[in-house]
């Protein structure tokens, strides 16, 4: 009954309980949906990182990653590939050779990463074939196609079925290269890796180093959702003589990023709490001033001090709990709609490509931050009530039911 | 037999620059089944020697003894208990919780007791019946008359089958009719039940049914 009463005693004086309910869901509602925000993009990073260039999990000879030297490929790539694309986990894997070069124009030179691909490996796992802007990815009868971002072409001042000349050094560390045709042009929503990835054929590249087959990367994508230190656990079971790392430890700024999203969303999340908190407390010791002379006919009827605190502070949790329910349910609702329409910052695109975030963002929220922020309410609608419940305890009956 | 004595009773508050001597030695034996009006000017420690009798309150010297125990000699949560079933209470302002319906205001106390809700539903259902409103036990206090009001504070106060009823002005905010029908009942209480009333009052329609009138003045007893 004590609980029936703490919820019936939140209702008395509606106005001001609807207001803390409201301060409560419209403060978690904007926090929560501005976290959503940073989520997406450091999400949005992350993806668009894996599957242009990093994908979940790398292979390579363990020479290779001290030296960039195509000396150090993989032997024997192809039987790697059948074997660990038994792993449920896995959507994909793409072999690549992968050499540093020096790509040049008539009008400029740059230096860029070229990928040896096969076009229809890579298209599994990478979305290069989804952004294409000029051109074809590959469709082609030109002989040592290309494909570049527009950042690069823009830089060499090359258009579609321009010559390019990429110059690299050779097995035997010799300088070597060829003449590309730029054969498709992309547009990714990073404009770093625009600027410094080319896209070749393989064997246009086996061709100019004048080996055989050969590749110095594997490139694995998982199923979305997976957990890619388990999958690289298990991959390096099969070959442990490979170097085998994930997005985390290839790029350790985008892992923390992830890492920090939390950490800061908590914190800010904490801040906002703890000003909602003053806003209850004093609600609260509002009620409880209010009501000395009814506090003090309960001491007095002989309801224990523990009821008391447990009924003043249960007013409090019911109060933040229904303002937090509200605002949880306020975010979903803003969440599902936006994550039909998006949130469209092409105003601010050119901005957000230097750091691989798209013109249309879509929010959304781990599951686990509704748990932890509902835990956070609660925790904060405990502390918020301290004061208060400690206040009517305070209360001396014999006093209060003199006024 | 005296239920209540009272020892040397002394109350002295401290709230300002200067001791206000609310109760000075009194001295006092209540019997089972009285009827008793403690009668005085304001401020003459009527209030004061109810919340003490009570265990409301600490004497600043004497002691209240209530069925041989000297109740401060209890601690803080076994005067509580104490209270609970043995002293019933009603108040100037009636004070029932006002989120509950008046038969829920009654049954509260036999909530705290942990009585079964059936049982407890029926009692406070009888009860609300013998102070005469049968036809008003889901109605909120809000709803009710300040005699219904305060008639429900009589049923809550009886509830626990308590060995004593302590009212505190119990009629100052009725209306004659009211505060009639309010003493009828509590008379009546007082004569099936046999539960021992002890009024704090200015009121002379509650003096005049009063069985015994203990009066006070400046803190003292004057005549008994």
């Amino acid at each position: 009954m004590v609980t029936g009463i703490a919820w019936k005693n939140i209702w008395r004086n509606k106005t001001r309980s609807l207001i803390i309910i409201s301060a409560i869901a419209i403060g978690l509602c904007c926090s929560l949906l501005s976290s959503s925000i940073s989520f997406a993009m450091g999400e949005q990073m992350i993806q668009s990182a894996i599957r242009t260039r990093l994908s979940d999990i790398q292979i390579h000879n363990p020479k290779f990653t001290k030296d960039k030297n195509i000396h150090f490929f993989i032997a024997n790539a192809a039987d790697i590939v059948n074997q660990i694309e038994k792993n449920p986990k896995l959507v994909a894997a793409s072999k690549r050779v992968t050499i540093n070069a020096m790509v040049s124009s008539p009008a400029s030179a740059a230096g860029v990463l070229v990928l040896g691909i096969d076009p229809g490996e890579e298209k599994s796992i990478s979305n290069i074939n989804n952004s294409i802007s000029k051109g074809n990815y590959f469709q082609t009868d030109l002989r040592y196609p290309v494909v570049l971002g527009e950042k690069l072409a823009s830089t060499l001042d090359v258009q579609l079925g321009s010559k390019i000349v990429l110059t690299f050094q050779d097995i035997s560390g010799e300088l070597t290269g060829g003449a590309f045709r730029i054969a498709g042009i992309f547009r990714t929503v990073s404009s770093e890796f625009d600027r410094s990835n080319v896209f070749v054929l393989a064997s246009d590249l086996w061709d100019l180093l004048q080996t055989d087959t050969l590749y110095t990367e594997i490139a694995v994508l998982l199923n979305r959702g997976a957990n890619v230190d388990s999958a690289a656990q298990s991959i390096r079971k099969i070959v442990p003589d490979m170097k085998v790392d994930t997005w985390r430890t290839l790029a350790p700024e985008l892992s923390y990023i992830e890492e920090t999203t939390s950490v800061s969303l908590f914190i800010f999340m904490g801040v906002i709490l703890m000003a909602l908190t003053f806003g209850t407390t004093n609600s609260m010791l509002m009620a409880v001033l209010e009501r000395r002379r009814e506090l003090g006919m309960l001491m007095a009827v002989g309801m224990s001090g523990k009821s008391i605190f447990l009924m003043i502070v249960l007013e409090t949790f019911f109060l933040s709990l229904t303002g937090a329910l509200a605002g949880l349910a306020f975010t979903l609702i803003f969440l599902i709609l936006l994550s039909c329409t998006g949130i469209d910052l092409s105003y601010f695109a050119k901005g957000l490509s230097e750091y691989g975030i798209a013109e249309i963002l879509f929010p959304y929220l781990p599951g686990f931050m509704f748990a932890a922020v509902t835990i956070m309410v609660i925790i904060t609608a405990i502390i918020s009530a301290l004061f208060p419940a400690l206040k009517a305890l305070r209360l001396r009956p014999a006093q209060v039911l003199r006024m | 037999m005296s239920i209540i004595s009272t020892e040397n009773l002394n109350k002295t508050y401290h709230e300002s620059e200067v001791p206000v001597h609310a109760l000075k030695d009194v001295n006092l034996n209540i019997e089972q089944g009285e009827f008793t009006a403690v009668v005085g000017p304001s401020g003459s420690g009527k209030s004061t020697l109810l919340h003490l009798i009570g265990g409301l309150d600490i004497p600043s010297a004497g002691k209240v003894i209530i069925d041989g125990i000297d109740i401060n000699t209890f601690s803080g949560s076994k005067l509580t208990e104490y209270r609970l079933y043995n002293i019933g209470f009603v108040f100037q302002a009636y004070n029932l919780l006002p989120v509950l319906s008046a038969v829920e205001n009654v049954e509260f106390i036999m909530l705290l007791q942990k009585k079964a809700k059936q049982q407890r539903r029926k009692r406070a259902l009888e009860l609300i019946d013998a102070v005469g409103l049968a036809g008003r036990a889901g109605h909120k206090p809000v709803q009710l008359s300040g005699g219904e009001q305060q008639r429900v504070a009589v049923a809550r106060a009886i509830a626990s089958n308590p060995k004593y009823v302590l009212a505190d002005e119990p009629t100052a905010n009725l209306d004659s009719h009211s505060a009639g029908i309010l003493l009828d009942i509590m008379e009546s209480l007082n004569n099936n039940l046999e539960t021992t009333f002890i009024f704090s009052t200015h009121d002379e329609r509650v003096v005049r049914r009063a069985r015994r009138v203990i009066e006070l003045e400046d803190g003292k007893v004057k005549g008994i």
